[in-house]
């Protein structure tokens, strides 16, 4: 999976990324990128990305997740993670990963109706 | 470790990062092949994302192989990743949750070991490499802290080694998922 092949795509005001299956760290690198790059470009409140076909969060890619999603609130944003996976949530808790200010929703669609919304206050 | 008899193997090389991900379809493969749950597989390749992760970013080159094991008990699958890097100093301390030499969130081994069952670690500090075997059994449908478990915890704990070995077996997490007997 390269980092090309990651679209960005804009739903009226916000921004949606499928993240790939099994990403490498660049994929993972250059999507945090791109979406910083999206986010300046358009007039959006917020991104979903939307995890639910990835099969291994490890520590890097949570870390960064994290952090995407504190630079996209540093630039005025809110960040959805959506659709992670019962194996892949139980594995991340175990390894000991923490996903504080961050906002999860069971699917895309929920991630969605949360920030039409504007229900994601914790 | 104890001695079990292995039926299939299975090496990766790890020069590069893109690599992570070509010993993550590795161990996938290898792992649903023997019938560990969903859950499971996640684990046991998440946990060889961490260690390859490592061996990448303090050795720079290394390899890992993967091997099918069987005993009397059952089965299950070790990973063994080996490289000539620096090694580690204090393996205590490195197995500490929240350790980090390298920016990173410090979760690589601990977290590792958490999501395994066995884990033991072999490293001389000052360039003669490390290496870090972990292993996860298929779990049988028997119920926690039954004599079987409680017997089979006692003979797969590792020997204790001289300075640096960190070996435990998570018992907590034995028999909590039923999966069918292995034949």
């Amino acid at each position: 999976m390269t980092a090309e092949s990651i679209s960005v795509i804009k739903v009226r005001d916000i921004l949606m990324v499928t993240v790939p299956p099994e990403p490498e760290d660049e994929t993972i690198s250059a999507l945090q990128m791109k979406v910083l790059e999206e986010m300046e470009r358009h007039e959006v409140k917020g991104l979903v990305l939307d995890i639910s076909t990835v099969e291994t969060l490890d520590s890097f890619f949570a870390r960064t997740l994290v952090e995407t999603a504190h630079m996209v609130a540093l630039m005025g944003g809110v960040t959805v993670i959506a659709g992670m996976r019962p194996a892949v949530a139980i594995t991340a808790t175990q390894l000991g990963l923490t996903f504080d200010n961050l906002f999860t929703a069971l699917d895309v669609d929920r991630a969605l109706a949360m920030l039409e919304e504007g229900r994601y206050e914790i | 470790m104890k001695a079990a008899s292995y039926t299939g193997e299975g090496r990766e090389y790890i020069n590069a990062e893109g690599d992570i991900v070509t010993i993550r379809r590795a161990v996938r493969k290898a792992a649903t092949d023997l019938g560990f749950t969903a859950t499971d597989v996640t684990r046991v390749v998440t946990a060889a994302s961490e260690l390859a992760r490592n061996v990448h970013r303090f050795a720079g080159s290394g390899h890992m192989t993967w091997r099918h094991l069987r005993d009397e008990d059952g089965a299950g699958i070790e990973l063994t990743f080996r490289d000539e890097g620096p090694g580690i100093q204090n393996v205590e301390e490195a197995l500490a949750p929240g350790f980090t030499t390298a920016g990173g969130l410090g979760m690589g081994l601990s977290g590792a070991k958490r999501l395994m069952d066995e884990m033991d670690i072999q490293s001389n500090p000052g360039g003669k490499g490390t290496v870090v075997t972990v292993r996860k059994w298929l779990k049988k449908p028997a119920t926690l802290g039954s004599p079987q478990i409680k017997e089979r915890s006692g003979l797969k704990k590792m020997p204790e080694r001289s300075g640096t070995n960190a070996a435990g077996r998570n018992k907590a997490t034995r028999g909590k998922e039923g999966t069918s007997p292995v034949t």
